[in-house]
């Protein structure tokens, strides 16, 4: 559909996409078909398989990320409106220190059972802990209530991200005091 | 995996106008995706073209004008949640945008799309009828305002045509009203609401003790075939010399009989009539007595 006032790139129908982002704070660029979400990206482009696809319909939290400084489900991001986009999965995510608390946590109270739901509930709790110090038992509810776990009862979770959080707060402030 | 679609890319809002007043397919808006992704992969036959409109900046603005404020249909769900003079003043707008999916569907969803779902149970609707907000739809020739009242004509049917988009909601400023919204669902969150009703209410105590409704509005959702104004109760209400007890209960009793739900898999519609009242009760009870 031809018009001289426009871009016609912008006004033709594409089956292939050349997206560029950034993933962990690398730059990226790929060329992948249309029908590609962004799980589709990280999982079989880029093969960064700690973002797990459970639902697929933005209902169970298992794939969640960071984009744009928001949790987000990768399997409801499709590869177009990806374009520019800055994403953090769960694997930048785990090399930062402060996330280690977090996965410290999860491990010393067996907040993970069979695992699927782990990534996706640590990318949750960091984004939690990023915005409130000391959360409250309702904020944490809230952060985590798009992140289904079929195995532990959710108990043993919201134990975790309490101690990280006192976790987190002591190592401030030592490092204040030191 | 999604499969046999094509995307456009549109860069600016008259190549938006452009391209769907010129395509030969049926098409499908893409902002926030967290709708027309999930019925895709349910029946790929769905959409054969989806039209990104995500990256169009003047669709997710949200703007206060002398008597509006205009929210653009991109502006996702947490965008409206983080609006200062909407946690002020809309607290029924608020309470609804805030209960949509879960934290993950929130940060990438939008106004525009669970309008132009035309859900019967879009949570966002209930409060913005009953606010009286209006859409902007425009296309390539044209440009109209519709009010959110008569946008809807059934479940998942709008007055919108195929070379239209949502531009903007339109919600008037008031003075003086309080609102609520509440719903009834199967879990408190991830969940489509069997039932929920917001509430917009002004009272004034008079000396001797009674209660005079001097404006009220109410929307009721997923209780018929689109989300509906209670307009006799509205009346009732307002024609009502006291709000004492009594009177609360026969506008409950009001609300139900105007309600005209379905049975589905979320709930029946003997259940769904009578919890109206319940939830209008509710929101009365908080709004007004401060229970």
């Amino acid at each position: 559909m031809p018009n001289k006032n426009f871009n016609s790139e912008n006004l033709e129908l594409k089956d292939t996409l050349e997206i560029n982002f950034t993933l962990n704070s690398v730059k990226r660029s790929v060329k992948v078909p249309c029908t590609y979400t962004l799980l589709d990206i990280l999982r079989y482009e880029l093969k960064f398989t700690g973002t797990k696809e459970g639902c697929g319909m933005g209902e169970c939290g298992a794939c969640t990320v960071i984009m744009d400084g928001g949790v987000t489900p990768a399997c409801l991001v499709l590869a177009t409106t990806l374009e520019g986009r800055d994403i953090w999965t769960i694997e930048g995510i785990s090399a930062k220190d402060d996330a280690k608390p977090i996965i410290d946590a999860f491990v010393a109270r067996t907040a993970t059972q069979c695992g699927f739901c782990t990534p996706g509930m640590v990318v949750a709790s960091y984004h939690l802990l990023s915005k409130y110090v000391s959360p409250t038992d309702d904020q944490i509810l809230e952060a985590l209530s798009g992140n289904l776990c079929r195995c532990t009862g959710y108990v043993k979770i919201i134990e975790a991200v309490k101690a990280a959080a006192r976790d987190l707060n002591t190592v401030k402030k030592e490092g204040r005091d030191a | 995996m999604l499969r046999n679609f094509k995307v456009l890319t549109p860069s600016s809002l008259n190549e938006v106008l452009y391209v769907i007043s010129h395509i030969d397919q049926p098409y499908r808006f893409l902002c926030g995706g967290t709708d027309v992704l999930v019925r895709m992969k349910d029946n790929p036959a769905y959409a054969k073209v989806l039209v990104d409109i995500s990256k169009i900046r003047e669709l997710a603005k949200i703007e206060e004008h002398k008597s509006t404020y205009v929210i653009g249909s991109g502006a996702k769900h947490d965008a409206v949640l983080a609006y200062a003079p909407f946690v002020e003043k809309y607290n029924g707008l608020v309470e609804a945008v805030a209960a949509i999916g879960s934290p993950q569907i929130r940060s990438i969803g939008t106004l525009g799309g669970n309008i132009g779902n035309a859900s019967p149970a879009g949570d966002s609707i209930a409060p913005l009828m009953a606010f009286d907000a209006e859409v902007e739809l425009r296309s390539h020739e044209s440009n109209r305002i519709v009010k959110l009242e008569d946008f809807f004509i059934g479940p998942g049917k709008s007055v919108m045509k195929s070379n239209e988009i949502i531009t903007k909601i339109i919600l008037p400023k008031f003075d003086g009203l309080r609102s609520g919204w509440k719903r009834l669902g199967q879990r408190r969150a991830v969940t489509i609401s069997k039932v929920s009703a917001a509430l917009a209410i002004n009272c004034v105590k008079h000396p001797n003790g009674s209660i005079r409704v001097a404006d009220v509005k109410i929307a009721l959702g997923a209780v018929a075939p689109t989300v509906i104004r209670a307009r006799k109760t509205e009346k009732f209400l307002l024609e009502t010399p006291n709000l004492n007890a009594a009177a609360v209960k026969q506008a409950c009793e009001i609300a139900c009989r105007e309600s005209r739900p379905i049975t589905d898999i979320r709930s029946n519609t003997e259940y769904r009539s009578e919890m109206c009242g319940v939830l209008l009760g509710d929101l009365i009870d908080r709004l007004v007595f401060g229970r």
